[in-house]
């Protein structure tokens, strides 16, 4: 044991004396390497970088085996023609979805059916950060259930802004500004995201014929929204709809928390805040809601979207005041009234906007922001041995050809501004095709409308509110014994403030 | 000539020896000799999956990133002492060792006392506290979940009392309920050792104390305790070690973030592990095994003096 000990002192000193002498200095004996563009990269790093020929392999590593898998064989296929001597292998993890089909009246009806896995995802992820540490993961990484913030603070992921500065291909202009700047974290740009969605309410226009500040330029939180109707709540009508792109399943706590996110958890400086009574009173207010019968009862809670729509089969959903709709999307509020049968499905569609709904204005955060999610995104392992080829790899993706490809998101908006003003003509004619038609003036005057508002909303975007797996996890299970009544709200947030609180800390 | 055929020559040169000193030294060379092939084997493992890797892990405690990092010198080590979850760790797990270690080795030495002053059925009394050693943790886990949840039998027990639920594990209590995991598991392991240290001490000396007229205060003072030295030494080592082997149970009722007052240095390396912190884990390793092995040569030197 003294020998050990001493050998571990030696070794001590050995490491103090290295410190003194050479500084930050890097040695051959771990077999660590310096020549590659570390995660605080700098321009002229990067430009030594994309000086470099664009060739060779790289990998790219994906959760997702339907959409990101589709939508990325695709693009390897593209850019392989473009770039030769390049090979871009894609590797997903998750199980194949289910798939079924059947005839009903000589119609041939496919369903696919993806089962919730949160093993699978969780085994991924151990795979992924396995693969990390040990310096042998994919040069691309898609972030559709990786833990982002961890891997960005663990210096995982590149720093994008230098290649977007330094790349004379990629132009910051083509790509919406506000979105942009909204990724960044700490400083800089480590992810980049295919397309962009964000939520928005309308309103029920015979129900609320004189309401005004509603539209295209305006902005409300739900309890905003629940304040300017009040009055016109009769108790049997609902007013108000929320789209549903961002997958804010859970009912009205779901919305309520996503809106006050950053008010209760502050990733960035690592503090935690429940304890300040505003927790405590969101989740009091919507036992409240519930009781007034502003939403359905028992939609309190977080559910999957599984449960709210099984719910939403089995009780009279119009009767409330507030409830979410599913497909929900700008493209159906602008071809309603076009007398063509769309075939936009998301998330087993069974409403879709009603002919008296308008818009009231976009989702908005407790703190003013704007928030916005995506269907796709991707970074740049900062340990890639072909950066160059990673970066054309993903610059490629953002490029008009690929922003309108079919097997990215159908309902959110590419972030290629040249894409996104013909996403909804592409829609349309693509739909007009199956049914044997062509577009029309009406289609045409849609598709200008459509654009108009779809761009007004997105000027709106100033925030991306990157969220933490384990925090969610540790107030969906804390919100849980509320919901059942075996803690009090002042309870859960204790208990909340503690954990969150010791997690951010470490 | 290999190591093996010098040592068998030697062996056979004692049979050459002339006189009987020269034999027995070349015996005891052959000895020494032949300990160290048999220990080899073990040797070889202890190196190759504990000391190696250690040193391997050492490393990283000097990089700020396991793959392609810069080196940092000592910053780590200046980091994990002013990180919050770290010092919160260290503190619990001293709280939790001061508490039950003291506390498991009073209770053990008492119960082993009692069990010794019995004069039939010493077994079976000596089994019920060692069955909680070979019952595994795992399935242990649901009992104590049960027992303590905030909807467990526990609080159902107080509201027959008319007395209000009681939050187990998301309290400071949640500290109690570990040191009586620990108390439970252990008490059976140290009672068998200071069961044998008791069964060491002469029956004279208890009898001449007897004759002498003292008191039973004065017997244990005087007789039990300075003779269960060593093995209390002993005892309190393992209790350290074991100490540490509560997280297990731990972990498995109230996951990776529990109560504050139960978050150990255990559960802050697991996190760091989770959360690919290498460098912060590797850290926090290293500067628990120095403690430990402190902690342990000053102990073993304690006793050494003890004995003497």
């Amino acid at each position: 044991m003294k020998k050990i000990m001493a050998l571990v002192l030696a070794l001590i000193l050995v490491a103090s004396l290295a410190t003194c002498g050479g500084g930050a200095t890097t040695t051959g004996s771990m077999d660590r390497q310096r020549t590659n563009v570390s995660s605080g990269s700098t321009p002229s790093s990067a430009e030594i970088l994309l000086s470099g020929d664009i060739g060779g392999e790289i990998t790219i590593s994906c959760y997702d085996t339907m959409q990101y898998k589709a939508f990325l064989e695709d693009a390897a296929r593209l850019f392989e023609e473009k770039y030769p001597g390049t090979k871009v292998n894609v590797e997903t993890f998750s199980a194949m979805p289910e798939i079924k089909t059947s005839e009903q009246g000589g119609n041939k009806m496919t369903m696919v059916q993806m089962q919730d896995d949160p093993q699978g995802r969780s085994d991924y992820i151990s795979k992924v950060s396995t693969a990390l540490m040990s310096g042998e993961s994919a040069d691309i990484l898609a972030m559709d259930v990786l833990p982002i913030q961890k891997y960005i603070e663990s210096g995982q992921l590149e720093n994008l802004t230098s290649y977007m500065n330094t790349d004379p291909d990629f132009n910051r202009n083509d790509y919406p500004e506000n979105v942009l700047n909204a990724i960044e974290y700490k400083g800089g740009t480590w992810f980049l995201p295919m397309d962009y969605a964000f939520d928005y309410y309308a309103y029920d226009t015979t129900l609320l014929p004189n309401a005004s500040g509603f539209g295209t330029g305006s902005a409300f939180t739900v309890e905003q929204l629940i304040g300017l109707a009040e009055d016109s709540f009769d108790g049997s009508s609902k007013l108000f709809s929320l789209s549903d792109y961002t997958k804010r399943s859970g009912g009205m706590w779901g919305t309520l928390l996503n809106e006050n996110y950053t008010a209760f958890v502050d990733l960035e400086n690592k503090k935690a805040n429940f304890n300040d009574g505003s927790f405590a009173a969101l989740l009091e207010s919507v036992k409240q809601y519930s009781e007034q019968g502003y939403i359905p009862k028992g939609a309190t809670g977080q559910a999957d979207a599984g449960a709210m729509m099984q719910r939403a089969g089995e009780e009279a959903v119009d009767r409330f005041f507030f409830k979410p709709k599913n497909a929900f999307n700008l493209i159906s509020l602008f071809t309603r009234n076009l007398g063509m049968r769309m075939t936009i499905m998301a998330e087993g569609d069974t409403m879709a906007i009603g002919d008296d709904d308008e818009i009231a204005g976009i989702a908005a955060n407790a703190d003013s922001s704007v928030p916005f999610t995506y269907s796709q995104a991707y970074g740049i392992n900062s340990n890639s041995a072909n950066k160059e080829t990673a970066w054309a790899f993903l610059s490629f993706l953002l490029s008009e050809e690929m922003q309108l490809n079919t097997n990215l998101s159908v309902t959110a908006l590419p972030l290629n501004n040249a894409a996104r003003e013909k996403k909804m003509e592409t829609t349309l004619t693509s739909t007009m095709g199956k049914q044997g038609g062509e577009l029309n003036e009406n289609h045409l005057e849609a598709i200008a409308k459509y654009n108009e508002a779809a761009e007004q909303l997105s000027g709106l975007i100033n925030a991306y509110v990157l969220e933490d797996a384990t925090v969610n996890d540790m107030i969906s299970s804390e919100v849980q014994y509320f919901f059942e009544g075996t803690k009090t709200a002042d309870e859960v947030a204790s208990v909340l403030q503690s954990k969150v609180d010791l997690y951010l800390s470490e | 000539m290999n190591r093996f055929e010098k040592v068998i020559s030697r062996g056979k040169s004692i049979f050459d020896c002339k006189t009987k000193a020269e034999a027995a030294r070349g015996l005891k060379s052959l000895r020494i000799h032949a300990g160290a092939l048999f220990l080899l084997p073990g040797l070889i493992g202890f190196i190759i999956f504990y000391i190696w890797p250690f040193f391997i892990s050492l490393g990283y405690a000097f990089w700020d990133k396991p793959v392609n990092g810069s080196f940092v010198g000592f910053k780590n080590f200046l980091d994990l002492f002013q990180n919050k979850a770290y010092l919160k760790g260290l503190g619990n797990t001293l709280r939790f060792i001061g508490i039950s270690v003291p506390l498991n080795m009073a209770l053990s030495l008492g119960v082993a006392m009692l069990i010794n002053k019995l004069r039939r059925h010493k077994e079976p009394f000596s089994l019920v506290f060692l069955v909680p050693l070979v019952i595994p943790s795992g399935s242990m886990v649901s009992f104590w979940k049960s027992l303590f949840a905030y909807d467990g039998a526990l609080n159902g027990l107080l509201r027959t009392f008319g007395i209000a639920k009681i939050n187990w594990l998301d309290s400071s209590l949640a500290l109690f309920v570990m040191v009586l995991i620990f108390i439970w598991k252990n008490l059976g392991y140290n009672m068998v050792l200071y069961l044998s240290g008791l069964s060491s001490i002469p029956k004279e000396y208890y009898e001449a104390a007897s004759v002498d007229g003292a008191k039973p205060w004065q017997t244990f003072r005087h007789i039990t305790l300075p003779h269960l030295a060593s093995t209390s030494v002993l005892v309190l080592i393992m209790s350290i070690i074991n100490s540490f082997k509560v997280f297990k149970e731990i972990y498995l009722i109230t996951g990776s973030y529990p109560h504050d007052s139960i978050y150990t240095l255990q559960h802050f390396m697991n996190n760091m592990f989770s959360s690919l912190n290498y460098p912060r884990l590797t850290t926090a390793t290293t500067i628990l095994v120095v403690i430990i092995a402190l902690f342990t040569q000053t102990l073993l030197r304690l006793e050494r003096k003890a004995s003497e």
